[in-house]
């Protein structure tokens, strides 16, 4: 429904559960495994996680 | 994005032919064909020149047979697919060339070429798979470029999974899926290696206590997934209850209205027995429920008495005087916001402000009220008083019952659906589930929260001191790392989940109303993408050809969602819709849905290219009635002939394009046809 004041008719937004915060490193281990995926095609699921080894070797001391 | 020409060489059946959408290649193309003339060809053709491959269901001899066979052992020719487009105002032209060679009676492809270039600037597009990926995702053209077998993984039982399995490719979550198994088999793995690693007691302790947690941690997060998953549905459930009584605003503004008028009867009857007892509450009630039944115009003849009666003075302001006297109801919703604790009174009535509507032509006095200029406390004492003197005169009574009459009568007289009420009454109770379902997942979340506070202290310790002066160090750091990047990659997954679920909702929802009578069905998305319609809260059966033109609304549905957002790999969001192929998609369909379903494709798309069998021509296209498709652009029919399995020609066909002419009436002088030449 619309028309009349508006705090009475907007549905609340849909909470934003967006998971823990990440350090740092964190933030780049997560951004650098997105990136990776996007290279990948499915099923090559072994070479990911090799990627993702070596990604969390690198990036997390 | 629009095809504007596709020019095959030696591509199967056509070893020269052009399908020329014109200049202006908007519109509905219609391609005839019988069985092996080559319809599902040039579907192919689109496929191969956009990415190089063929559709799975094609075998993968490309060249046209007597060409081939004209071939010595070894020697090459070529098949190529031109294809040009325009796209975002620049037009582009596309050729795939592909090099094959006879060797042993067999052909073999030795070469691919693809150039693309930009002719409106001359420019060549540097790597034009790329371009065609981001402009054109693959992951899309399952659903823009498709054989009318796809619709199978739409509705046939047991194939439902792959339709969940296309639309996680198109939201990109199955590679975070995959993400996310990868991330977790290398956390086990160095799990693995920190246990073969000699350690203290106090690692082991924590090691284990860490292992608790986070098995507390799926379990919760399966607990809130399900949460999540009722408040989606009620909130899908309301939003869509919501849309149709909004589409049909003025027969549920009646039923509201009813409503409230019985309550303010009920209300004014038991005041009058005994109104001197919570006088104040029951006239801020009545305001209320008064203003939401209209009975503003009906109070109003008395109040013009009253105020020729000199029975309100000179205090008044002239404004609100005016103001009652010109629209008797506007008071009313004023007062309402006047009073700090309106909500609880009329949440004490049993309903919410949600339903009602303040007239646009009354939005300056609700401006003046908000912004401040409007004397709220003369305006509220002005009703009270006004309701005080209908109160001991018992006006209020007759007037809302006469008004109650009236609205029943004028809910008769509009034929509204009876279930427009029932639509009504359970807005109330979504209205009512929503708050408590936020309330449990709010809990559930903090208990979440605090099991992911006891694991970060964990962890700390884990990594603090000695355990990090060795090998283990980095190895719990990682491990660490690892588990929250998954949480994080989960809950923004999640996120996508839900926000691809409600456009889709959104989409089919507005694609529904012509096709069902949607005061019936509700249609709604679960959260692995099962797209459910429902009659009466019940699942529809999936029987004749609902089933399929439900496959066509979702095909549209995805089309308007490409055409807006960044989906699946990074590609770029368009301004533009994508053209639609679909390789005679709609043969199986029953008659009555047919017209629909091409109403439906093009909604979906601006240019929509069908291919049928000639005999299943005339048939949809009739069903639309003389004028039914002026909204089409244009109406263009090719057929494909002189095959030598098929053998059509135009003079077979004419009948079913005779009919088509007929049904189309002045709209088949823009109706164009052209042979496809072999």
């Amino acid at each position: 429904m619309s028309s009349g004041s508006s705090e009475f008719f907007d549905a609340p937004d849909i909470e934003n559960n967006s998971g823990p915060d990440l350090t740092p490193e964190e933030e780049a281990l997560k951004h650098a495994l997105l990136s990776k995926v996007q290279q990948f095609g499915l099923g090559q699921n072994q070479q990911l996680e090799a990627e993702v080894e070596e990604l969390v070797r690198r990036l997390i001391k | 994005m629009k095809f504007q020409k596709l020019k095959l060489e030696n591509f199967r059946q056509f070893r020269d032919a052009t399908l020329d959408f014109g200049s202006d290649s908007e519109g509905f193309h219609l391609v005839l064909g019988s069985n092996g003339a080559g319809k599902t060809t040039l579907l192919s053709a689109f496929y191969l020149a956009l990415y190089g491959k063929s559709l799975e269901s094609i075998s993968e001899t490309l060249c046209t047979e007597d060409v081939f066979e004209a071939l010595a052992d070894e020697e090459a020719t070529h098949v190529a697919v031109n294809l040009e487009f325009t796209h975002e105002s620049q037009n582009y032209f596309l050729r795939r060339y592909i090099k094959v060679r006879r060797s042993a009676g067999k052909e073999v492809p030795v070469g691919d070429d693809l150039t693309l270039t930009n002719l409106s600037s001359g420019d060549q597009i540097p790597v034009p798979q790329r371009w065609i990926n981001s402009k054109f995702p693959n992951n899309l053209a399952k659903f823009l470029l498709f054989p009318g077998e796809v619709l199978e993984h739409f509705f046939e039982p047991g194939k439902l999974d792959l339709l969940s399995a296309d639309i996680k490719t198109l939201a990109g979550l199955d590679k975070l899926e995959m993400l996310e198994a990868a991330c977790s088999n290398v956390q086990t793995r160095i799990k693995q290696r920190l246990a073969a690693i000699p350690g203290d007691e106090t690692l082991g302790r924590l090691i284990s206590r860490n292992d608790g947690l986070l098995s507390l941690l799926k379990i919760k997060e399966a607990e809130i997934s399900e949460a999540s998953a009722r408040l989606s549905d009620l909130r899908s459930e309301l939003r869509s209850k919501n849309q149709y009584l909004d589409e049909n605003r003025s027969k549920s503004l009646i039923i509201t209205k009813i409503d409230a008028a019985k309550r303010a009867r009920d209300l004014a009857m038991e005041a009058f027995r005994d109104n001197q007892s919570e006088q104040t509450e029951f006239l801020r009630a009545f305001g209320y429920v008064a203003f939401t039944a209209n009975l503003g115009p009906k109070i109003k003849p008395r109040i013009s008495e009253m105020h020729a009666d000199g029975l309100f003075g000179g205090e008044w302001p002239e404004r609100v005087i005016e103001k009652i006297l010109n629209d008797g109801q506007c008071i009313c919703g004023c007062l309402l916001d006047s009073m700090p604790s309106h909500k609880e009174h009329f949440a004490a009535l049993g309903g919410t402000k949600s339903k009602l509507q303040f007239p646009e032509q009354y939005r300056d006095l609700l401006d003046a009220f908000e912004g401040g200029s409007l004397d709220v406390a003369a305006v509220g004492k002005l009703w009270e008083e006004i309701v005080s003197k209908l109160l001991s005169s018992g006006d209020h009574v007759e007037i809302v019952s006469q008004s109650l009459a009236e609205l029943q009568q004028e809910l008769q007289n509009s034929g509204a659906d009876p279930l427009l009420a029932e639509f009504v009454a359970r807005v109330a109770q979504l209205e009512a589930a929503i708050p408590k379902q936020e309330e449990e997942l709010t809990t559930l979340r903090d208990e979440l929260s605090d099991i992911n506070n006891d694991l970060e202290t964990v962890q700390k310790e884990m990594t603090a001191g000695t355990i990090g002066q060795d090998d283990r160090g980095p190895l719990v750091r990682q491990q660490a790392a690892l588990l929250r990047v998954i949480q994080r990659i989960k809950s923004e997954a999640e996120t996508l989940n839900d926000e691809f679920r409600s456009e889709l909702t959104r989409e089919l929802t507005q694609k529904l109303p012509p096709v069902y009578d949607y005061a019936d069905f509700d249609v709604s998305v679960s959260k692995d993408f099962a797209i459910r319609i429902t009659r009466n809260g019940k699942q529809i059966s999936e029987a004749q050809g609902q089933t399929q033109l439900r496959a066509i609304c979702t095909v549209a549905a995805l089309n308007r969602l490409a055409k807006s957002h960044t989906l699946g790999s990074g590609s770029d969001a368009s301004s533009e819709d994508y053209p639609l192929v679909i390789d005679a998609g709609l043969s199986n369909l029953g008659e009555s849905f047919q017209a629909l379903a091409l109403d439906y494709l093009k909604e979906g798309s601006s240019q929509v290219v069908l291919l049928l069998l000639p005999a299943h021509a005339a048939t949809p296209l009739s069903h639309r009635g003389a004028g039914g498709f002026k909204s089409l652009a244009r109406l263009h029919i090719y057929t494909t002939g002189n095959h030598p399995s098929a053998n059509i020609t135009s003079e077979q066909v004419t009948p079913e394009i005779r009919a088509v002419f007929r049904t189309f009436g002045a709209a088949a002088n823009e109706t164009k046809i052209e042979e496809l030449v072999i």
